[in-house]
């Protein structure tokens, strides 16, 4: 489902998600290569309308991956040893954009925003979400997990340090 | 290779992870899920004795995933959009340490330190790197500086001019 369907199915996990994209302003994205080892790249993003759209520069590897293998998976950004603020992951399919108005349109308000567009070619994917989860690390070790898997609602849940690893708290 | 053999065949792309890894101790490591597709997670690396080790919990999925398959790609983290302090990828392979010298040594290091000693039973990894490359982009002119290295090979550098659509070069 588009980006503001996954809203309307789980607010608080796509309002984390949203924030923490923001917040640095590119995400991760993962492909699959051609020999169906993981590709990592970072990703610049806008959000616009119903979706969130994925864009990128003209033949690059990734962009070439998804072409190819629509399937991915996108991360947040980590900025720090105590990935402060949690982190956000969704996974799901790239899907290509063809349509004109829509590219024109995501042209301009990224201009908009932004103050930069990409001239000549470049390819646009929306991202159609299956699945996504925020975690949050506490200090003392614990951390609570939201899970979202489409068709399903939203499950928060804590998942306690025991000094080793981390246990799972029914909440 | 192991971390050791790396950085005296690719010195450079060897001391830029370093670098880039010394400010937080993470990475993002890319595996691959049960149904082929990718996954994405934050990853605490250590450069200890020969080896760049890749510690996880126990039975956590990115584990799983590497007890699957070995090919991963690690890639250091990035911290702002500009990408002033440019991106360092290293792929390979994640095998496992078996070598309870090794776990002990490390797990003692780990706990002098940070304070906290890994517990077994948990999973370390130790990365065979094959592929590393570095990507810098100058956001005002839109050039990149693009590093790269094969095992077997030497290290290149080369400058890729944007020239308003497309980089060339």
């Amino acid at each position: 489902m588009n980006w503001s369907s996954f809203a309307s199915a789980a607010p608080a996990l796509a309002q984390r998600g949203r924030e923490l994209f923001e917040r640095v302003g590119v995400l991760f994205i993962g492909t699959l290569r051609k020999d169906g080892s993981p590709r990592v790249s970072g990703c610049e993003f806008f959000f616009l309308e119903e979706d969130l759209y994925l864009g990128m520069m003209w033949q690059s590897k990734k962009a070439l991956d998804l072409l190819r293998e629509p399937r991915c998976y996108i991360q947040s950004a980590v900025t720090d040893k105590n990935v402060n603020g949690g982190e956000f992951k969704c996974y799901g399919r790239a899907v290509e954009v063809s349509d004109s108005d829509t590219i024109e349109r995501y042209g301009r308000a990224l201009k908009e925003a932004t103050g930069w567009a990409p001239e000549g070619s470049f390819h646009l994917f929306a991202f159609d979400i299956d699945g996504a989860a925020f975690i949050e690390y506490q200090q003392n070790g614990d951390q609570l997990l939201i899970e979202w898997r489409q068709g399903a609602s939203p499950h928060e849940r804590l998942r306690r340090w025991t000094g080793s690893g981390v246990v799972d708290d029914s909440k | 290779m192991n971390w050791q053999q790396f950085s005296e065949s690719a010195p450079e792309l060897a001391q830029l992870f370093s670098e880039r890894l010394d400010k937080t101790g993470l990475a993002l490591i890319g595996t691959i899920r049960k149904d082929g597709t990718p996954r994405i997670s934050p990853l605490e690396v250590d450069v200890f004795e020969d080896h760049l080790l890749l510690g996880m919990m126990w039975q956590s999925k990115k584990a799983l995933d590497l007890m699957r398959d070995q090919r991963c790609l690690v890639h250091s983290v990035v911290s702002d959009k500009d990408g002033s302090e440019g991106e360092v990828k290293l792929r390979g392979r994640a095998v496992d340490v078996a070598d309870e010298g090794l776990r002990e040594r490390s797990a003692q290091h780990t706990f002098d330190t940070t304070g906290w000693r890994p517990e077994e039973p948990y999973h370390l990894f130790s990365f065979d790197i094959e592929e590393a490359a570095y990507i810098k982009y100058h956001s005002e002119s839109g050039d990149q500086t693009v590093k790269r290295w094969r095992a077997g090979g030497k290290e290149q550098s080369r400058e890729r001019k944007w020239t308003g659509s497309r980089l060339e070069g």
